[in-house]
């Protein structure tokens, strides 16, 4: 390639055949699609058609890297896309992940590993360079993700591999399985359950080469400049480095914005107690950073006392405190240290295996789940007992666990009776930690999202943090496209998220502009990022509208548009249709989509050099 | 303390150690005295986050104030009273 930052070759594994080969990537499609979540989309929408079975064999696993990846530009080193046709929603899903396993992938020598067919038994992949091994994975199958990882490194006579694996949620096809890769976890959407459906248990790989950046000295003195700013700044300099994400756990609570009881309020009364002050001063362990990271915002913790004493977790992140904590009003930190160790170990999303379990508790709360049908537990709010033990259940897929291992859609559907109400999902991807009723642009950018209830595409940062006016609706339509513009260029380099306090939180800038200049040598304007944001956006939202995605699609749920917030700062807050109607409208305008039916308009298609697309997304009108 | 003055609550997120701070206050201040008064706080810890010491530059955008999110530099002219609560919300967001 005459590209810097890639490896230049994609891996493809076909699982069923035993038959591995290489491709090589070309100029064009890194010059169309720049890299991680762009290569991968292009493939999955080229080579999974409509109506595959998510869990099928012809469903494809992409894990990929982009060209920053592996080099030692601050903040940007680690990270992986994982990226599948869901077994959740039946959608596009691209899930990430820190730690080490993407550098060690590009120093292996690839881009990116395209995951075919069906094993016939249980396997793990072996990469040493350029050594692609199928290996068996019958002493592995069963384990838990610690354990298998440990066991991984023994067999390969060597601890400096990184390692990528599923658990027992995932060997049993849990549609909320994730993906483990050390401690850090791809956790969305179910890739986990992908994974398990290959019969594949794990990916280990050694990897000795380097990454090569178009302009050295250029990108010394960047790196230079942006490991400067990350130490100026107020989050990334001093706030992420002492608490982690847990630092936002109290200020949200103050501010009237902290899901509680399954959304059901957004105060909780003891977010003091499971807060990133509390974490810090009661049960700090040591920093844990991903590759080549010069914030260390991963927190080991321990319980402290108890039945959960002696649990060690590497977190509880914002999400997971929220998730396993104030949504299902707990308050014990012990416990939620427990349960978050143990949806690693099982190797569960921490946010939708939350989400189903507060649902299951208010479902408890109004007669919709009796305790016969839930085990004989107790599933009122703040019994951490219960939550913990279901986290177990789903992991085992046992009894109740086996439903809830489903996710929260199809939770719904197995009780009826209404219980679709409490479902807290955006397109069957349960909805994370930040307020969508308190924060209109979080709630655009979720409805608006290709993978569904997720805070990475539209982000909450910008407004939180008072950048943009968070009172306001009128405009954040056009505001959350400039926002998930800048997030599908990020998740093409692949980049960490906490970097968007330095490059600029609302939108694309030059600062993104030169670090594909330094890395890819590259030299494209803000304007010609954007065309290659909205060319994978599009791709993305192509492939659901080949499985009947459209403008009622784009919604949010039942609760975050009929009930206000019922008390605290917040109360009040809600995004009644016409509001979401109205930012729906003003995204459509923006990215050139029809507003009637939300599919993106022939001269968009065009203008992005998507022809090929024109005729496939307009016969579905 | 005189019957003029007033006392508010102070939470700055995202800063190590002590992040909880009881202001003292003359009445009528507004929340950029209240700044001025953070600077003589632990050596000027607290607002030495707020606040680029040496540009000037806010490191913080927004306050809550009793609840009520309001951007700087709009925040700078709110009036205080006895007991009010002011958030200072750090750039930082979860996960």
């Amino acid at each position: 390639m005459k590209y810097g930052g890639y490896a230049g070759k994609i891996l493809r594994v076909d699982l069923s055949s035993n038959r591995i080969s290489t491709e090589k990537v070309s100029d064009e499609m890194a010059e169309l699609y720049l890299g991680g979540n762009g290569f991968a989309a292009k493939i999955l929408f080229d080579e999974v058609p409509a109506g595959t079975d998510p869990l099928g064999e012809n469903n494809k696993l992409l894990f990929f890297t982009g060209p920053v990846t592996g080099t030692n530009m601050p903040v940007c080193g680690s990270r992986l896309v994982v990226v599948t046709k869901s077994p959740l929603n039946n959608r596009f899903l691209d899930s990430y992940a820190g730690g080490e396993f993407a550098a060690y992938m590009k120093y292996a020598g690839f881009d990116g590993i395209v995951i075919e067919g069906k094993a016939s038994e249980p396997v793990y992949l072996w990469i040493d360079d350029d050594t692609v091994e199928i290996r068996k994975a019958d002493t592995l199958w069963g384990k838990k993700t610690y354990e298998t990882q440990n066991e991984l490194r023994k067999m390969a006579g060597d601890r400096d591999i990184a390692t990528a694996c599923i658990g027992p949620a995932g060997e049993k096809l849990a549609r909320i399985a994730c993906i483990l890769t050390g401690v850090h976890a791809a956790g969305r959407g179910g890739v986990g359950a992908v994974m398990g459906s290959k019969n594949l248990k794990a990916i280990a790989v050694r990897g000795t080469k380097g990454v090569e950046v178009a302009d050295p000295e250029a990108f010394r003195l960047f790196s230079r400049e942006i490991r400067g700013r990350i130490s100026a700044n107020a989050g990334t300099g001093t706030g992420l480095p002492t608490f982690g994400t847990a630092a936002v756990v109290e200020v949200n609570n103050k501010l009237g914005m902290l899901g509680t009881n399954n959304y059901q309020k957004e105060e909780f009364e003891h977010a003091d107690l499971i807060g990133g002050k509390y974490l810090k001063e009661n049960c700090f362990v040591a920093n844990d950073a991903c590759f080549g990271c010069s914030i260390a915002c991963a927190k080991v913790n321990k319980a402290r006392e108890g039945k959960y004493q002696n649990y060690l977790t590497v977190g509880p992140e914002y999400e997971t405190l929220f998730s396993l904590g104030s949504n299902c009003g707990i308050s014990s930190i012990d416990a939620i240290i427990a349960g978050d160790r143990l949806c690693d170990e099982y190797g569960i999303d921490t946010i939708s295996g939350g989400s189903v379990i507060s649902m299951a508790m208010e479902c408890s709360e109004k007669g919709l789940l009796d305790p016969d049908s839930a085990d004989g537990l107790d599933l009122s709010f703040g019994n951490h007992e219960a939550m913990v033990e279901l986290v177990r259940k789903i992991g085992e897929r046992e009894g109740i666990g086996w439903i809830m291992g489903e996710g929260t859609v199809r939770f719904a559907e197995h009780l009826g009776k209404g219980a679709d109400k409490f479902a807290i999902h955006v397109k069957g991807l349960e909805v994370p930690a930040h307020s969508a009723r308190g924060l209109p642009g979080m709630a655009i950018g979720y409805a608006t999202s290709n993978r569904g209830g997720t805070h990475q595409d539209g982000r909450p940062t910008a407004e939180r943090a008072g950048i943009v006016d968070p009172a306001t609706t009128e405009g954040k339509g056009t505001y959350e496209v400039q926002v998930q513009r800048m997030t599908t260029f990020m998740d093409s380099m692949v980049m960490c998220r906490m970097l968007e306090g330095i490059f600029g939180p609302v939108g694309l800038t030059e600062d993104h502009a030169r670090l594909v200049k330094v890395v890819t040598g590259m030299d494209l304007s803000i304007g010609n990022l954007k065309d290659i944001a909205d060319r994978i956006y599009i791709l993305e939202r192509a492939t659901n509208i080949r499985e009947g995605e459209n403008r009622s699609s784009d919604t949010l749920p039942w609760r975050f548009m009929n009930e206000p917030i019922p008390s605290g700062p917040s109360k009040g807050k809600y995004i009644p249709e016409n509001v979401l109607n109205m930012m729906l409208d003003e995204t459509y305008e923006e990215r050139g989509w029809d507003k009637k039916t939300g599919l993106p308009l022939r001269e968009t298609l065009e203008r992005l050099k998507l022809v090929d697309l024109v005729q496939e997304i307009h016969e579905q009108k | 303390m005189a019957c003029t003055d007033i006392t508010v609550r102070v939470h700055i997120e995202g800063i190590p150690g002590r992040s909880d701070f009881d202001v003292l206050l003359p009445y009528g201040s507004d929340i950029e005295a209240l700044m001025d008064s953070l600077g003589s706080i632990e050596g000027g810890t607290p607002l030495k986050h707020i606040k680029n010491p040496d540009t000037g530059e806010m490191r913080y955008f927004l306050v809550a104030f009793n609840g009520r999110m309001i951007r700087f530099p709009e925040a700078l002219s709110v009036n205080l009273e006895n007991g009010d609560e002011i958030l200072f919300i750090s750039p930082l967001v979860g996960g």
